[in-house]
Protein backbone atom coordinates (compact mmCIF):
# COMPACT_ATOMS: atom_id res chain seq x y z
CA UNK A 1 0.00 0.00 0.00
CA UNK A 2 1.56 2.96 -1.13
CA UNK A 3 0.65 6.30 1.06
CA UNK A 4 0.29 9.34 -0.92
CA UNK A 5 1.97 12.63 0.58
CA UNK A 6 0.28 15.55 1.32
CA UNK A 7 0.15 18.05 -1.47
CA UNK A 8 2.44 21.07 -0.65
CA UNK A 9 0.43 24.37 -0.96
CA UNK A 10 2.93 27.08 0.58
CA UNK A 11 2.99 30.00 -2.16
CA UNK A 12 -0.29 29.78 -3.36
CA UNK A 13 -3.33 31.71 -3.39
CA UNK A 14 -5.17 31.57 -0.39
CA UNK A 15 -8.96 30.95 -0.96
CA UNK A 16 -12.49 32.12 0.31
CA UNK A 17 -12.41 30.02 3.38
CA UNK A 18 -8.70 30.89 4.77
CA UNK A 19 -9.85 34.51 4.44
CA UNK A 20 -13.11 34.60 5.72
CA UNK A 21 -11.83 32.64 8.61
CA UNK A 22 -8.26 35.46 9.35
CA UNK A 23 -11.16 38.37 8.69
CA UNK A 24 -13.20 36.65 11.34
CA UNK A 25 -10.30 36.56 13.59
CA UNK A 26 -9.51 39.77 13.09
CA UNK A 27 -12.74 41.25 13.47
CA UNK A 28 -13.46 39.33 16.83
CA UNK A 29 -9.62 40.47 18.16
CA UNK A 30 -10.03 43.75 17.36
CA UNK A 31 -13.44 44.37 18.64
CA UNK A 32 -12.22 42.29 22.02
CA UNK A 33 -8.96 44.38 21.96
CA UNK A 34 -11.03 47.41 21.61
CA UNK A 35 -13.47 46.76 24.52
CA UNK A 36 -10.41 46.04 26.96
CA UNK A 37 -8.67 49.07 26.26
CA UNK A 38 -11.55 50.95 26.20
CA UNK A 39 -12.91 49.46 29.44
CA UNK A 40 -9.14 50.19 30.95
CA UNK A 41 -9.65 54.05 29.76
CA UNK A 42 -12.86 54.10 31.54
CA UNK A 43 -11.35 52.50 34.30
CA UNK A 44 -8.40 55.16 34.59
CA UNK A 45 -11.14 57.70 34.33
CA UNK A 46 -13.09 56.96 37.29
CA UNK A 47 -10.14 56.20 39.07
CA UNK A 48 -8.80 59.55 38.36
CA UNK A 49 -11.84 61.78 37.75
CA UNK A 50 -14.52 59.90 39.50
CA UNK A 51 -16.88 60.43 36.24
CA UNK A 52 -16.95 57.15 33.52
CA UNK A 53 -15.76 58.66 30.50
CA UNK A 54 -17.42 56.30 28.58
CA UNK A 55 -20.96 57.42 29.20
CA UNK A 56 -20.39 60.83 28.05
CA UNK A 57 -19.26 59.44 24.84
CA UNK A 58 -22.02 59.62 21.88
CA UNK A 59 -22.75 60.02 18.27
CA UNK A 60 -19.53 58.89 16.23
CA UNK A 61 -16.80 58.94 18.62
CA UNK A 62 -16.28 55.38 19.35
CA UNK A 63 -16.81 54.17 16.15
CA UNK A 64 -13.93 56.65 15.32
CA UNK A 65 -12.08 55.62 17.62
CA UNK A 66 -12.44 51.90 17.16
CA UNK A 67 -12.13 52.52 12.80
CA UNK A 68 -8.92 53.81 14.04
CA UNK A 69 -7.98 51.09 16.29
CA UNK A 70 -8.52 48.60 13.36
CA UNK A 71 -6.75 50.60 10.88
CA UNK A 72 -3.42 50.68 13.36
CA UNK A 73 -4.60 47.17 14.20
CA UNK A 74 -3.97 45.74 10.54
CA UNK A 75 -1.47 48.46 8.80
CA UNK A 76 0.98 47.87 11.75
CA UNK A 77 0.39 44.08 11.36
CA UNK A 78 0.77 43.93 7.66
CA UNK A 79 4.17 46.40 7.89
CA UNK A 80 6.18 44.76 10.10
CA UNK A 81 5.06 41.08 9.17
CA UNK A 82 2.67 40.84 5.81
CA UNK A 83 0.24 39.90 7.97
CA UNK A 84 -2.59 40.48 10.50
CA UNK A 85 -2.57 38.13 14.08
CA UNK A 86 -5.56 36.56 12.33
CA UNK A 87 -3.89 36.27 8.97
CA UNK A 88 -1.07 34.22 11.12
CA UNK A 89 -3.07 32.19 13.00
CA UNK A 90 -4.50 30.51 9.79
CA UNK A 91 -1.20 30.76 8.09
CA UNK A 92 -2.08 33.26 5.64
CA UNK A 93 0.23 36.70 4.04
CA UNK A 94 0.19 39.63 2.07
CA UNK A 95 2.61 39.59 -0.59
CA UNK A 96 2.72 42.08 -3.53
CA UNK A 97 1.23 40.62 -6.97
CA UNK A 98 4.03 38.83 -8.31
CA UNK A 99 5.04 37.40 -5.17
CA UNK A 100 7.78 39.88 -3.21
CA UNK A 101 7.41 40.79 0.08
CA UNK A 102 4.87 43.88 1.23
CA UNK A 103 6.65 47.08 1.12
CA UNK A 104 5.54 49.36 4.49
CA UNK A 105 3.75 51.74 1.84
CA UNK A 106 1.91 49.35 0.03
CA UNK A 107 0.98 47.82 3.80
CA UNK A 108 -0.38 51.27 4.43
CA UNK A 109 -2.21 51.84 1.34
CA UNK A 110 -3.93 48.21 1.57
CA UNK A 111 -5.53 49.14 4.74
CA UNK A 112 -6.95 52.61 3.44
CA UNK A 113 -8.18 50.21 0.27
CA UNK A 114 -9.81 47.61 2.56
CA UNK A 115 -13.25 49.63 3.03
CA UNK A 116 -13.54 50.30 -1.19
CA UNK A 117 -14.15 46.26 -1.23
CA UNK A 118 -16.22 46.39 2.02
CA UNK A 119 -18.30 49.42 1.49
CA UNK A 120 -20.03 48.76 -1.86
CA UNK A 121 -22.23 46.09 0.24
CA UNK A 122 -19.46 43.60 0.33
CA UNK A 123 -19.37 43.32 -3.70
CA UNK A 124 -15.63 44.68 -3.48
CA UNK A 125 -14.66 40.67 -1.89
CA UNK A 126 -16.55 38.58 -4.37
CA UNK A 127 -13.15 38.91 -6.26
CA UNK A 128 -11.81 36.45 -3.73
CA UNK A 129 -14.73 33.93 -4.95
CA UNK A 130 -14.53 34.73 -9.01
CA UNK A 131 -11.10 36.25 -9.23
CA UNK A 132 -8.66 33.29 -10.36
CA UNK A 133 -6.45 34.69 -8.30
CA UNK A 134 -8.83 34.86 -5.64
CA UNK A 135 -8.10 38.65 -5.17
CA UNK A 136 -10.44 41.56 -3.32
CA UNK A 137 -10.99 44.88 -5.19
CA UNK A 138 -8.35 45.97 -2.76
CA UNK A 139 -5.83 43.97 -3.96
CA UNK A 140 -6.79 44.41 -7.42
CA UNK A 141 -6.16 48.35 -6.45
CA UNK A 142 -3.13 47.94 -4.30
CA UNK A 143 -1.46 45.09 -6.42
CA UNK A 144 -1.25 42.89 -3.56
CA UNK A 145 -2.53 38.70 -2.82
CA UNK A 146 -3.12 37.07 -0.04
CA UNK A 147 -0.76 33.45 -0.17
CA UNK A 148 -0.64 30.22 2.25
CA UNK A 149 2.34 30.61 4.33
CA UNK A 150 3.07 28.83 7.97
CA UNK A 151 6.05 30.34 8.52
CA UNK A 152 8.70 27.79 9.19
CA UNK A 153 5.99 24.35 7.81
CA UNK A 154 5.29 23.91 4.86
CA UNK A 155 1.43 24.77 3.98
CA UNK A 156 -0.23 21.20 3.10
CA UNK A 157 -3.55 19.69 2.04
CA UNK A 158 -5.27 17.07 4.44
CA UNK A 159 -3.99 13.42 3.13
CA UNK A 160 -7.06 12.03 1.96
CA UNK A 161 -8.08 15.30 -0.05
CA UNK A 162 -4.64 14.96 -1.46
CA UNK A 163 -4.98 11.67 -2.50
CA UNK A 164 -8.36 12.27 -3.78
CA UNK A 165 -6.78 15.12 -6.09
CA UNK A 166 -3.80 13.13 -6.82
CA UNK A 167 -6.14 10.55 -8.50
CA UNK A 168 -8.52 13.01 -10.12
CA UNK A 169 -6.92 15.98 -10.79
CA UNK A 170 -3.82 14.88 -11.84
CA UNK A 171 -1.46 17.87 -11.65
CA UNK A 172 -3.39 20.75 -11.16
CA UNK A 173 -2.16 20.62 -7.42
CA UNK A 174 1.00 18.53 -7.53
CA UNK A 175 3.87 19.51 -4.99
CA UNK A 176 6.68 20.59 -6.34
CA UNK A 177 10.29 19.36 -4.61
CA UNK A 178 10.40 21.75 -1.67
CA UNK A 179 13.85 22.91 -2.69
CA UNK A 180 12.25 24.97 -5.76
CA UNK A 181 9.76 26.79 -3.54
CA UNK A 182 10.53 29.94 -2.58
CA UNK A 183 9.17 31.99 0.27
CA UNK B 1 75.88 -26.62 116.65
CA UNK B 2 74.62 -27.86 113.71
CA UNK B 3 72.54 -24.18 112.45
CA UNK B 4 75.70 -22.80 112.84
CA UNK B 5 77.56 -24.93 110.79
CA UNK B 6 74.85 -24.76 107.86
CA UNK B 7 74.63 -21.18 107.98
CA UNK B 8 78.33 -21.14 107.84
CA UNK B 9 78.28 -23.43 104.66
CA UNK B 10 75.72 -21.81 102.97
CA UNK B 11 77.31 -17.98 103.57
CA UNK B 12 80.64 -20.12 102.03
CA UNK B 13 78.13 -21.88 99.19
CA UNK B 14 76.85 -18.11 98.17
CA UNK B 15 80.39 -16.23 98.36
CA UNK B 16 81.26 -19.09 95.66
CA UNK B 17 78.68 -18.76 93.29
CA UNK B 18 78.86 -14.79 93.68
CA UNK B 19 82.43 -15.56 92.54
CA UNK B 20 81.97 -18.05 90.00
CA UNK B 21 78.97 -16.76 88.39
CA UNK B 22 80.57 -13.96 86.80
CA UNK B 23 83.14 -15.89 85.54
CA UNK B 24 80.73 -18.60 84.20
CA UNK B 25 78.17 -15.76 82.52
CA UNK B 26 81.00 -14.36 80.97
CA UNK B 27 82.81 -17.53 79.66
CA UNK B 28 78.74 -19.29 78.23
CA UNK B 29 78.26 -18.66 74.17
CA UNK B 30 74.42 -16.95 74.92
CA UNK B 31 73.45 -19.02 71.59
CA UNK B 32 74.93 -22.49 72.84
CA UNK B 33 72.23 -21.52 75.82
CA UNK B 34 69.44 -20.40 73.71
CA UNK B 35 70.29 -23.66 71.47
CA UNK B 36 69.50 -25.69 74.87
CA UNK B 37 65.53 -23.85 75.31
CA UNK B 38 62.85 -25.46 73.86
CA UNK B 39 61.11 -22.31 73.24
CA UNK B 40 57.90 -24.37 72.36
CA UNK B 41 57.25 -25.43 75.96
CA UNK B 42 58.17 -21.93 76.79
CA UNK B 43 55.96 -20.41 74.96
CA UNK B 44 53.51 -23.31 76.49
CA UNK B 45 53.74 -22.37 79.99
CA UNK B 46 53.22 -18.51 78.98
CA UNK B 47 49.50 -17.31 79.83
CA UNK B 48 48.64 -15.23 77.19
CA UNK B 49 45.50 -14.00 78.45
CA UNK B 50 47.46 -12.69 81.89
CA UNK B 51 50.26 -11.46 79.93
CA UNK B 52 47.65 -9.34 77.21
CA UNK B 53 46.18 -8.28 80.42
CA UNK B 54 49.21 -6.69 81.65
CA UNK B 55 49.37 -4.61 78.61
CA UNK B 56 48.70 -1.13 78.77
CA UNK B 57 46.54 -1.12 74.88
CA UNK B 58 46.16 3.04 75.21
CA UNK B 59 49.63 3.74 76.48
CA UNK B 60 50.63 1.56 73.14
CA UNK B 61 48.46 3.03 70.61
CA UNK B 62 49.63 6.37 72.04
CA UNK B 63 53.40 5.60 71.07
CA UNK B 64 52.38 4.41 67.70
CA UNK B 65 52.90 6.97 65.16
CA UNK B 66 49.64 6.34 62.77
CA UNK B 67 51.14 9.07 60.02
CA UNK B 68 54.16 6.87 60.10
CA UNK B 69 51.93 3.78 59.85
CA UNK B 70 50.07 4.86 57.63
CA UNK B 71 53.52 6.01 55.33
CA UNK B 72 54.41 2.68 55.07
CA UNK B 73 51.21 0.96 53.67
CA UNK B 74 51.08 0.50 49.90
CA UNK B 75 47.93 1.45 49.17
CA UNK B 76 47.83 0.45 45.60
CA UNK B 77 49.30 -3.53 46.60
CA UNK B 78 46.58 -3.38 49.11
CA UNK B 79 43.56 -2.70 46.74
CA UNK B 80 44.85 -5.23 44.35
CA UNK B 81 44.98 -7.89 47.17
CA UNK B 82 40.48 -6.68 47.45
CA UNK B 83 38.66 -8.39 45.36
CA UNK B 84 36.02 -6.22 44.25
CA UNK B 85 33.25 -8.40 42.95
CA UNK B 86 33.43 -10.34 45.92
CA UNK B 87 33.04 -7.31 47.79
CA UNK B 88 29.98 -5.68 45.79
CA UNK B 89 28.23 -8.85 45.93
CA UNK B 90 28.18 -8.78 50.05
CA UNK B 91 27.11 -5.55 49.72
CA UNK B 92 22.88 -5.33 50.56
CA UNK B 93 22.42 -2.82 48.19
CA UNK B 94 18.43 -2.79 48.92
CA UNK B 95 19.58 -2.41 53.02
CA UNK B 96 21.94 0.30 52.28
CA UNK B 97 19.09 2.35 50.37
CA UNK B 98 16.50 1.36 52.91
CA UNK B 99 18.69 2.87 55.84
CA UNK B 100 19.12 6.26 53.60
CA UNK B 101 17.18 9.23 54.21
CA UNK B 102 16.11 10.30 50.98
CA UNK B 103 14.05 13.31 52.43
CA UNK B 104 16.84 14.80 53.76
CA UNK B 105 19.22 14.08 50.80
CA UNK B 106 17.02 15.91 48.79
CA UNK B 107 16.20 18.89 51.30
CA UNK B 108 20.49 19.60 50.15
CA UNK B 109 19.65 19.47 46.83
CA UNK B 110 18.66 22.59 44.91
CA UNK B 111 16.30 20.58 42.40
CA UNK B 112 15.33 23.54 40.68
CA UNK B 113 19.48 24.29 39.63
CA UNK B 114 19.11 20.60 38.49
CA UNK B 115 16.33 20.74 36.28
CA UNK B 116 17.59 24.28 34.81
CA UNK B 117 20.84 22.37 34.25
CA UNK B 118 19.20 19.39 32.67
CA UNK B 119 17.33 21.57 30.02
CA UNK B 120 14.11 20.52 31.33
CA UNK B 121 12.09 23.74 30.66
CA UNK B 122 13.81 24.03 27.29
CA UNK B 123 12.67 20.93 26.24
CA UNK B 124 8.91 20.84 27.98
CA UNK B 125 8.59 24.28 26.17
CA UNK B 126 9.23 22.97 22.72
CA UNK B 127 7.59 20.02 23.09
CA UNK B 128 4.72 21.78 23.91
CA UNK B 129 5.08 24.28 21.11
CA UNK B 130 5.46 21.18 18.77
CA UNK B 131 2.02 19.94 20.22
CA UNK B 132 0.05 23.48 19.92
CA UNK B 133 1.91 23.96 16.02
CA UNK B 134 0.67 20.39 15.28
CA UNK B 135 -2.52 21.06 16.81
CA UNK B 136 -2.81 24.36 14.51
CA UNK B 137 -1.67 23.00 11.48
CA UNK B 138 -4.30 20.07 11.50
CA UNK B 139 -6.98 22.69 11.78
CA UNK B 140 -4.99 24.77 8.75
CA UNK B 141 -4.74 21.75 7.18
CA UNK B 142 -8.92 21.21 7.01
CA UNK B 143 -9.51 25.02 6.51
CA UNK B 144 -7.04 24.76 3.26
CA UNK B 145 -9.04 21.74 1.98
CA UNK B 146 -12.30 23.65 2.09
CA UNK B 147 -10.20 26.16 0.01
CA UNK B 148 -9.79 23.59 -2.35
CA UNK B 149 -13.03 22.05 -2.54
CA UNK B 150 -15.14 25.54 -2.98
CA UNK B 151 -12.19 26.37 -5.53
CA UNK B 152 -13.17 23.01 -7.42
CA UNK B 153 -17.13 23.70 -7.15
CA UNK B 154 -16.60 26.83 -8.50
CA UNK B 155 -14.60 26.12 -11.55
CA UNK B 156 -17.18 23.61 -12.44
CA UNK B 157 -20.19 26.15 -12.27
CA UNK B 158 -17.92 29.00 -13.77
CA UNK B 159 -16.75 26.23 -16.52
CA UNK B 160 -12.76 27.22 -16.14
CA UNK B 161 -10.42 24.79 -16.96
CA UNK B 162 -8.52 24.17 -13.26
CA UNK B 163 -5.28 23.02 -15.17
CA UNK B 164 -5.06 27.26 -16.53
CA UNK B 165 -5.76 28.27 -13.00
CA UNK B 166 -2.69 30.44 -11.34
CA UNK B 167 -1.39 28.61 -8.42
CA UNK B 168 -0.02 32.07 -6.80
CA UNK B 169 2.45 34.39 -7.76
CA UNK B 170 5.14 33.88 -10.16
CA UNK B 171 8.05 34.44 -7.58
CA UNK B 172 6.55 31.97 -5.11
CA UNK B 173 5.59 29.07 -7.63
CA UNK B 174 7.44 27.93 -10.23
CA UNK B 175 6.09 27.15 -13.71
CA UNK B 176 3.64 24.53 -13.94
CA UNK B 177 4.74 21.22 -15.58
CA UNK B 178 3.52 20.77 -18.83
Amino acid sequence: MTVTPRLRVTGHYAGVISRAASAVLDVVIVLVSYTAIAAGIDMLARAITGESLLGELSGPAPLLALAVWAFLYTATGLTIAGRTPGKGIVGLRVVAADGSTLSGRRALWRTLALPVSALPAGLGFLGILVQREHRALHDLITNTAVVYDWGDRVAELPGPLSAFLARSAGAEYTARPPSTEQR
Amino acid sequence: MKGNQAQQHKGRLGRFAGAVTGRVVETIDPDTVIDHVDIDRLLERVDVNELLDRVDIDALLERVDIDVLLDRVDVNRLLDRVDIDRLADRVDVNRFLARVDVDAVLENVDLEAAIRRAGVPEIVAESTGRVAGSALDLARRQIVGLDVVVDRVLNRILRRDPAQQPLGPPKLVAERLP
